[in-house]
């Protein structure tokens, strides 16, 4: 199968980007064809909700570079319609049919919509391309109107924090207690909740939009706590799906992103690997179950291994197992993450004498370090995403030596018990434990 | 933009830049290439301007990986 002569890569995103670009280096020389939904050449998307929208960067500065000879056809502004994956058949607008050897899917997510929220009015908005990014702008440079953001994610808390660096007043309006609840550990909603406040945000928590009243002066949101919030701009940041709706009928597994295999290949076919957002895959340095990472470094070095693996065949790829990383930033605050916190049950203080008054958050799981969290901590943050990929590697291959011994699978620890070897007493020498979160 | 090099010839080198008003100072590029990138203890960067042939894989890397695009790699012939 390394042979292949041409390649469809369906998404203009990081991923897809990075999977051309990695085909090339690899002295990929057939055809390569890029379709892509945006009218645009692959952009920096992070700095939509930062960078962009307080105007530290224009959009000309979003342009990501390529260090290779890409030699591909850009089909801009084009959907992906149909996939026959049997065939070997895309199918474009127009009845249009694109033969492929091999395909990278990359189409990553689209913004949620928000059931009963007025997408027709001009002033509500969702954020996901460089477009929404711009009519953002446009609604917020009419007046100086409040910013309401509806989701206490990433993407809005990013938002109100460039709001409130531009002077506007900003709310977020949430359901839950506080934002970024899907984070594990209170702590970290807590300190993300106490920043934004510190800084002017007002958050509205355990509250939803019950009635909107689109007003020549603004919206009016009537909540279910019974406040009224009125904004002169709306961003609904509840999230986002996959965007798979082309490989309906294709016999891909398509119930949350694409489901592959450890190696990016997509279930059910040899010749289809999956990369970013869109990716549902089993990461094998923590387990085995299939997850989607939405994170912009995940899309660049799994939009690489797709590449590698598609060039390499089904049955000589290698499987994607990444430490992944990321980074936020609120209020001038840097956030930054590595590996899967999210699988915690336990925090711990990973205390750094060398950077006093600097916070890093340990993430345990059945007594093993799975995550780390920074505040403000780079330096702090880079030791501990070297030692937390160390480690996790290890117990990767401590698992996949002890599936190959023994058939059995091994109890699982309990969550509370703390597995003090001597290697952990090494790289641990530092850890307090905390109390667990109840 | 491929140019043929005749036997002989300079080497192509690869020079490093880092833009000061963009650059957060993540330090993702010192992961990325921990030879040519560096966070201080007094959280700045220092980085080295001209690559080693044999370090120019872990440049790129860190040009793709940076969260703000602060980092160039060009070409010197």
């Amino acid at each position: 199968m390394a042979d292949r002569e041409s390649v469809v890569v369906v998404g203009g995103g990081a991923a897809g980007l990075r999977a051309a670009e990695r085909l090339r280096e690899l002295d990929f020389d057939g055809e390569l064809t890029i379709v892509s939904e945006e009218p645009y050449r692959p952009y920096h998307r992070p700095a939509l909700s930062k960078q962009l929208l307080t105007g530290a960067l224009r959009s000309k500065d979003l342009r990501l570079p390529v260090h290779a000879e890409l030699a591909a056809t850009w089909r801009f502004a084009t959907r992906a319609v149909y996939l026959e994956p049997d065939e070997h058949v895309l199918h474009l607008p127009g009845g249009e049919e694109i033969q492929y050897d091999g395909l990278v899917v990359a189409t990553g997510l689209q913004a949620k919509h928000l059931p009963g929220a007025p997408r027709h009015d001009p002033r509500v908005h969702v954020l996901r391309t460089i477009a929404d990014a711009a009519n953002i702008q446009k609604t917020l440079s009419r007046g100086k109107g409040a910013l309401v953001v509806i989701g206490g994610g990433f993407v809005g808390c990013e938002l109100a924090s460039a709001a409130r660096e531009l002077g506007r007043e900003a709310t977020i309006i949430v359901r839950d207690d506080l934002l970024l609840q899907n984070v594990p550990g209170a702590d970290f909603c807590e300190t993300v909740s106490a920043l934004h406040r510190a800084n002017g945000v007002d958050i509205i928590t355990n509250a939803a939009v019950s009635h909107w009243v689109p007003q020549p002066h603004g919206i009016a949101m009537h909540l279910n706590t019974g406040q009224v919030v009125i904004a002169a701009t709306v961003v609904l940041c509840v999230g986002s799906v996959p965007a798979v709706t082309w490989l309906r009928g294709s016999g891909l597994i398509i119930d949350d992103g694409v489901m592959c295999g450890p190696t990016c290949h997509a279930i059910g076919a040899s010749d289809i690997v999956v990369a970013g957002d869109v990716a549902r895959w089993p990461n094998l340095r923590f387990d085995t179950v299939p997850r989607r990472v939405e994170h912009w470094l995940n899309a660049i070095e799994m939009g690489r291994a797709a590449a590698e693996n598609l060039l390499l065949g089904r049955d000589s790829a290698t499987p994607f197992a990444p430490l992944p990383r990321f980074w936020t930033e609120q209020h001038g605050m840097r956030i930054q993450a590595a590996g899967t916190p999210a699988l915690a049950q336990d925090t711990v203080s990973l205390g750094d004498p060398v950077m006093v008054g600097k916070r890093i958050t340990g993430y345990l799981s059945g007594g093993e370090l799975v995550g780390v969290v920074g505040w403000d901590s780079p330096r702090g943050m880079q030791k501990w995403t070297a030692e937390l990929a160390k480690k996790t590697t290890l117990s990767m291959r401590r698992r996949q030596a002890a599936a190959t011994r023994t058939p059995e699978p091994r109890p699982a620890l309990g969550p509370a018990t703390y597995d003090w070897s001597a290697t952990d007493l090494n790289v641990l020498a530092a850890l307090e434990p905390l109390p667990r979160d109840r | 933009m491929t140019r043929r090099r005749p036997a002989g010839a300079r080497r192509v080198r690869h020079q490093l830049s880092v833009d000061n008003d963009r650059c957060k100072r993540y330090g993702i590029c010192a992961a990325e290439a921990e030879n040519l990138f560096r966070l201080t203890a007094n959280g700045g960067l220092r980085y080295r301007r001209s690559v080693p042939e044999d370090e120019l894989e872990q440049a790129k890397a860190a040009v793709r990986c940076c969260p703000t695009l602060a980092i160039v790699l060009e070409e010197r012939h």
